[in-house]
């Protein structure tokens, strides 16, 4: 129970850490965690570390990419694709830190891992045999997308001014990178459809507009719009109450 | 792929397509030819009507047009590797 427990809490290590809570504290909590994985190794030879039971070894790089691309799926969302043409490290690095400067995660992938764990990701554990077994026949729409050098630039909540200014890096790369497509929403967006989102305001302003626009409309019936179903209801029901105690009061007649 | 007889090439496909040849080309040019080959890359959506391409100048003049659409990476690599061995072959007699 307590391996259980111990593997949900991993995820969460990939998370800022939240302000109140000190340094110290997390190394510590991060110590005890490695403590007890120490244990599991030395007193249980025979089973797998927590309880996993994994396509490829618990503890491999293919098991740990795969977790990590599940994580990014599920809690990313905004992913923009791109290929990446050779980049030279220097390339790399300066891409590296202008997306950075931006907020932004730019992490290129195994393509091959990310269909999977994209398969899988409705599955509490994508690299397990059972999410395999599962999934195995289902195509995800992203998979078309996913071939050879691809890379994702991965957003933590969708802003279009973020957007606007990764795609510039992008556009700015002089072919080293190159825009794909993107997943918004559990939906694909096509080049076109990404400039038509990274233009669009952000959504707090979006909603002070319609507020003005409330406003301004408030003293020309609009509610009177909005209450009149529930007046036309009102008045129906009491139409029918009245005709039902006609009809009662008929038969008493 | 010998890249070393390109002069320029134009790459032309949809992103979004099934076939990933004319991705797989763009990414077999080597970062060190960057400043040597001019890479033109143009994008196809759903509203664009031109067709996908791969067109690619050698240095000799000759232009080798193909559908990525319809080869594949590899017959796409032969065929360019054709004229380049040629290029080669003249290049070792002359001098």
């Amino acid at each position: 129970m307590t391996f259980r427990l111990l593997f949900r809490s991993i995820p969460d290590l990939g998370r800022p850490p939240l302000r109140q809570t000190p340094l110290s504290s997390i190394l510590r909590s991060l110590r005890s965690y490695a403590h007890l994985a120490d244990n599991v190794s030395t007193t249980s030879p025979g089973h797998a570390p927590f309880g996993r039971n994994t396509v490829k070894p618990p503890d491999s790089r293919k098991t740990y990419l795969i977790d990590r691309y599940a994580y990014i799926i599920r809690n990313r969302p905004l992913m923009v694709f791109v290929q990446h043409n050779n980049l030279l490290k220097s390339d790399s690095l300066q891409i590296r830190n202008q997306l950075r400067k931006i907020g932004v995660t730019f992490t290129v992938l195994r393509v091959n891992l990310f269909n999977v764990a994209l398969r899988n990701s409705s599955h509490p554990d994508p690299a397990s045999w059972e999410a395999q077994k599962m999934y195995r026949q289902v195509s995800h729409p992203l998979k078309d997308l996913l071939a050879g050098p691809t890379a994702v630039i991965s957003f933590d909540d969708v802003d279009p001014q973020k957007l606007k200014s990764a795609v510039e890096v992008v556009e700015k790369s002089g072919g080293r990178l190159m825009l794909l497509g993107a997943w918004l929403d559990e939906r694909l967006l096509d080049r076109e459809e990404v400039d038509v989102v990274k233009n669009l305001g952000i959504l707090d302003h979006v909603r002070s507009e319609l507020l003005g626009v409330l406003e301004v409309l408030r003293g020309a019936g609009l509610a009177n719009t909005l209450s009149s179903a529930s007046t036309r209801l009102y008045l129906t029901l009491e139409g029918r109450k009245k005709q039902l105690s006609g009809d009662d009061e008929g038969e008493s007649d | 792929m010998m890249t070393k007889y390109f002069t320029s090439a134009i790459v032309r496909f949809d992103p979004l397509s099934r076939r990933k040849t004319a991705r797989i080309f763009l990414a077999r040019i080597p970062p060190t030819t960057r400043n040597l080959i001019k890479i033109r890359t143009e994008f196809l959506g759903r509203s664009s009507t031109n067709k996908p391409l791969i067109s690619v100048t050698f240095r000799d003049g000759k232009t080798i047009e193909l559908d990525p659409c319809k080869e594949s990476i590899d017959d796409v690599i032969e065929q360019l590797d054709r004229h380049s061995r040629t290029l080669h072959l003249q290049e070792q007699m002359n001098s």
